[in-house]
């Protein structure tokens, strides 16, 4: 209901904001990605004239000492009196971003506003004002949007950026971030629209303490006739599911083998999870449907077939649902986003010490993922470069773990200091770099509606009201439909 | 049916309603006290074992919760007092005076609340930013106002035409000025519609949150509903403690307007347009 009332407000607000870009004249930024506004060209009156850099006393996190606070020596105070204005969503984005804008405005000179908006309502703000009014220097979103907006000619390329040597930071890197991100992330037909900013994977959550029990692998081995391991594939996953199913084996120690949040907002990752682990994709390269062949169809079937262990009330668990179901100890495995851990982790959760993790069986886990980029309408260029390029450099990614955005470089899931106190790390690095596909599709424009076609169809499925081919059918039909009726191509 | 029996079904249906309506509320504030471990359980702690005013500390600490508080009451406060100002005067013109076109402009003033408010948002922003009143609490006082003008307009005409006419032909022939019977005779005697009405256009613009958070952009002009919203967070952990404590918070001025001004509302209630 709530995302009955949910997909509501936001037809009404994209009515709303179709009003808008007819009573603005369809201001559309500076149109199309020809309005980009060029790099200075040189450091004058934006980056290093050769004066020194500020000297800015980086904190220690997590035992880290932060060295690189100036920008490899390209800020040294020159953007004095200047100011900008980044957007995004309330929360822990907003404070990651205001916490490195603190450090930022000592060594640039200039001041920064980070803008925020609820959850519910910060995409049609946003895109609002990228429209009409645009205040906004750079953007914090998820992946698609920055894409829909690239598309839409509202944020820049960065390499013109990137190449001015006068400009750019020599601690920059761009081959550290993980080559995946960097290029599902940030790559848009060609044009580097954006830098990874937070990642996110699915990843497998499994309790380590029943997979690690002699009684029950012994009982496993008894059953099945193979060790209880870890599930690398979709099949080690379902026969370790109905394993520890009660429904299916009364001497389970807990109720159910699987669980996830599977709501009308979020059933789709269980299919999209083994999606490209079967070799499928959910749009090619020139946005048409890649999904309706042999691969879409096991990985729905075998989303079907892990119903039989989830819970009954699988198809309502939302986050706090799922996460409280298996912190209560009622699932065996579970796949959800890297917060879990959290949950687990807290008091009075009866898993506490107890939860292992791994990529998801298969190992093409979905991915989530938001990046930071710069608008097309920004009266700063230089210094929104350098204020994207600082808070994604690999000393300030540091900084932003501790607002729970995981980093985007390689080098620092490779920090003992990091792998000590995030162990789920290594698991993590491992996931965002064999990921392919992503939670929401990167289709611009549609990318919301595609995101409810894809529910509405693996719900059906799972509530057992459709076949998965007939879904298939269905889901490809309606996404060629609102992909051309966008007028979209590769 | 006996009348005893009517009265206890009365009675019960009452209660129901009482604890339908209160329950949200007494969850709200007993999950503002409870530690983060006690708010999220299976099954639900209905009672809270521990208490802790740490969610508190975090609203005012972490959200900066008493600037937005400020902001809203400041808001709520101008958006009131101008309302009131405005309509007082103004109902009394449509009630007590016959002149052409009178009905035209009642309906053309009430017809304005009928329009969807979601339809005015996008028009407000293109004005906004021509006058360059984006980002500002004037600016979202002016919008509440000519929101809250249609609904306070017909809530005074109805007080003021339950005034018998004879108490005004009373006055002027005892030399009373049109502005004397108003301010002498109508003003006094629709005191609790005054009450009734500030309260109306206070709690409009104390909830509103689509105009705010289309027209303000910074923290520092950011009011109550859009701060709490922005609490929420989606796929990840809410601050359930935090949020509810603010609620907890937002809910104060309608508590203390109900209790402080509870014999105005009953009046006011039972007298004007709003009896029905």
């Amino acid at each position: 209901m709530a995302n009955v009332e949910r997909n509501k407000i936001r037809a009404a607000w994209g009515m709303a904001l179709a009003g808008a870009l007819v009573l603005s004249g369809c201001s559309g930024g500076n149109g199309g990605n020809g309005g980009n506004a060029a790099p200075s060209g040189s450091a004058s009156g934006s980056s290093a004239e050769g004066g020194a850099a500020v000297k800015v006393d980086g904190p220690t996190v997590y035992g880290i000492k932060l060295q690189d606070m100036d920008a490899g020596g390209t800020l040294k105070g020159q953007y004095k009196g200047k100011k900008l204005v980044v957007a995004t969503m309330a929360g822990d984005t907003e404070k990651a971003l205001k916490d490195a804008a603190k450090y930022f405005e000592q060594a640039s000179g200039a001041t920064v506003e980070v803008q925020s908006f609820p959850a519910e309502s910060y995409m049609e703000k946003i895109q609002l004002d990228l429209q009409t009014n645009h205040s906004f220097d750079s953007v914090v979103m998820p992946v698609a949007l920055i894409h829909g907006y690239a598309e839409g000619g509202l944020v820049q390329d960065l390499k013109p950026y990137i190449d001015n040597k006068e400009l750019v930071s020599p601690n920059l890197a761009l081959d550290d971030f993980i080559p995946s991100l960097l290029d599902i992330y940030g790559n848009y037909k060609s044009k580097l629209v954006a830098f990874p900013y937070k990642p996110d994977a699915q990843i497998f959550f499994y309790r380590k303490d029943l997979f690690e029990d002699p009684k029950l692998q012994a009982a496993f081995k008894a059953k099945t006739g193979r060790d209880l391991k870890v599930p690398e594939t979709p099949e080690e996953m379902a026969e370790a599911a109905a394993f520890f199913t009660k429904s299916l084996n009364p001497d389970s120690p807990v109720t159910y083998g699987y669980s996830t949040m599977a709501d009308n907002t979020s059933s789709r990752w269980i299919w999209t999870n083994r999606l490209a682990a079967f070799g499928g994709k959910d749009v090619d390269k020139d946005f048409k449907p890649a999904f309706n062949n042999e691969a879409g169809l096991k990985a729905l079937e075998f989303a079907k077939q892990l119903t039989q262990y989830a819970p009954k009330e699988l198809l309502t668990l939302g986050w706090d649902e799922a996460n409280t179901l298996f912190a209560n100890g009622e699932a065996a495995m579970m796949e959800q986003w890297p917060g879990l851990m959290q949950t687990v982790e807290a008091d009075g959760s009866k898993v506490k010490g107890k939860v292992g993790y791994a990529v998801t069986p298969g190992g093409a886990p979905t991915m989530g993922g938001w990046s930071i980029a710069m608008t097309s309408s920004t009266k700063n260029a230089d210094l929104t470069y350098k204020f994207i390029e600082y808070v994604t450099s690999k000393d300030l990614e540091v900084l932003k773990i501790q607002d729970k955005m995981d980093p985007t470089r390689t080098s620092n899931y490779m920090r003992p200091e990091l792998q000590q106190q995030f162990p789920m790390y290594q698991t993590l690095l491992d996931s965002l770099t064999k990921g392919k596909i992503m939670a929401d599709p990167d289709v611009p424009y549609v990318s919301p509606k595609l995101d409810d076609i894809m529910e509405q169809a693996v719900q059906s499925v799972l509530r057992g009201e459709l076949e998965p081919q007939k879904a298939l059918d269905i889901m490809e039909k309606s996404f060629a439909k609102e992909i051309e009726g966008a007028g979209i191509t590769g | 049916m006996s009348q005893k029996t009517e009265k206890t079904v009365v009675s019960l249906l009452l209660g129901l309603f009482a604890l339908y309506f209160l329950f949200p509320i007494y969850w709200t504030v007993t999950t503002s006290v409870k530690p983060k471990g006690s708010i999220i359980k299976l099954p639900p702690e209905w009672f809270p074992h521990r208490f802790t005013w740490s969610n508190y500390a975090e609203v005012f600490t972490q959200n900066q919760i008493g600037r937005v508080f400020l902001n809203s009451l400041l808001v709520a406060s101008a958006t009131t007092v101008v309302t009131v100002l405005v309509t007082a005067l103004g109902g009394y013109g449509f009630s007590r005076f016959r002149f052409r076109g009178r009905n035209l402009w009642i309906y053309t003033t009430i017809i304005v609340r009928m329009i969807p408010g979601l339809l005015l948002i996008i028009p407000y922003y293109l004005m906004f930013q021509k006058a360059g009143l984006l980002d500002s609490l004037f600016g979202l006082v002016i919008v509440y106002v000519a929101a809250a003008i249609p609904l306070a307009i017909y809530l005074f005409i109805g007080f003021y035409n339950e005034m018998p006419g004879e108490i005004f032909e009373s006055a002027r022939i005892d030399g009373c000025s049109e502005y004397g019977a108003f301010f002498r005779i109508a003003l006094p005697l629709v005191v609790p519609g005054i009450v009734v009405t500030s309260i109306l256009v206070f709690m409009g613009a104390w909830n509103e949150f689509s105009l705010s958070l289309i027209l303000t952009f910074s923290d520092g002009k950011k009011l109550l509903p859009l701060a709490i919203s922005s609490l929420v967070q989606t796929q990840k952990d809410t601050p359930l403690g935090t949020l509810a404590a603010a609620g907890t918070l937002a809910m104060l001025p309608a508590i203390a307007l109900s209790l402080t001004t509870q014999k105005y509302i009953v009046e006011g209630f039972t007298a004007g347009a709003v009896k029905g």
